[in-house]
């Protein structure tokens, strides 16, 4: 018997690297458009649940990836992450492997 | 570690082909150290095409945190490799270097046959990301090796002259592929 579509094409878990690119694109796209990236508008888009989202966040942080302050920041080495991180991804869909 | 560590093969895939063309340069280069450079190439190609495979096979598999046990996996199979190479007779000496190549070309075509494969299950699958150009770029890394197959066999010019051609055909095409990735992503 067939099993239902959303069976068959259910997502991977996300990786950690992933992870921290979502957060980093949603800080980024929120700075560009209202100035200021707040924690929860963050948390809600990248879907994650607050203890694994703060968790990551001071990870980030620890890594200078991220700034913490009225809202968030996404440092230069946070820019450049993502940058590097669409380079490696796209390779990676092109050779089918992502 | 990550649960996709395993795509680390994928960059040391390649890394190995790319210690094979450089064993093949100086095999070409310097006569002297030709033999070396000669079964050099062919351990080195192998290992890329094996890691490379490894890579897809995991991916499809979606094995999570694999990898340590594949590369292990694979220093056994080398360290097997070895010494069946010394054991079988006679002893202590290298067999032939055309019988030996003919059974790394056969590995290496199975290798390829499976990445072939997998790249086009993938192309199936979300045609629009993956690229055609790197199934074709696979596809010529299997017509060079066969060529060099059918060389070892018949030690004719065209052979190796083609088994030549289409191994740099396909890494140029496997080139063109990764630096526009990169290009495109760069420019946006």
């Amino acid at each position: 018997m067939p099993r239902p579509p959303e069976e068959q094409k259910r997502p991977r878990p996300r990786y950690r690297p992933k992870i921290f690119y979502d957060i980093l694109c949603s800080i980024i796209k929120q700075e560009e458009s209202a100035g200021i990236a707040r924690i929860t508008r963050v948390q809600n888009e990248v879907n994650l649940p607050s203890d694994r989202f703060r968790a990551h966040l001071e990870d980030m942080e620890a890594l200078g990836l991220i700034g913490h302050g009225e809202g968030l920041t996404a440092t230069e080495k946070g820019r450049d992450f993502v940058s590097e991180y669409e380079k490696v991804a796209q390779v990676l869909r092109r050779f089918g492997l992502d | 570690m990550t649960q996709r560590d395993y795509l680390l093969g994928f960059p040391i895939g390649f890394s190995f082909l790319a210690l094979s063309y450089l064993f093949l340069a100086v095999s070409a280069a310097f006569p002297s150290v030709s033999e070396v450079a000669r079964w050099s190439d062919l351990f080195s190609t192998t290992y890329g095409f094996a890691f490379i495979a490894g890579t897809y096979f995991l991916r499809r598999r979606g094995a999570a945190g694999s990898f340590s046990r594949w590369l292990f996996s694979l220093a056994v199979v080398a360290v097997l490799v070895v010494i069946l190479v010394e054991v079988v007779p006679p002893f202590g000496a290298l067999p032939g270097y055309s019988a030996a190549a003919q059974v790394f070309l056969v590995v290496n075509l199975g290798l390829l046959g499976y990445i072939i494969l997998s790249l086009n299950q993938a192309l199936r699958r979300s045609p629009h990301e993956v690229n055609f150009l790197v199934q074709m770029g696979f596809i010529l890394l299997a017509f060079g090796q066969y060529s060099f197959l059918l060389w070892t066999l018949d030690q004719g010019f065209w052979s190796f002259a083609l088994a030549n051609l289409f191994r740099l055909a396909g890494l140029v095409a496997l080139l063109i592929e990764a630096a526009t990735a990169v290009v495109g992503v760069n420019r946006r």
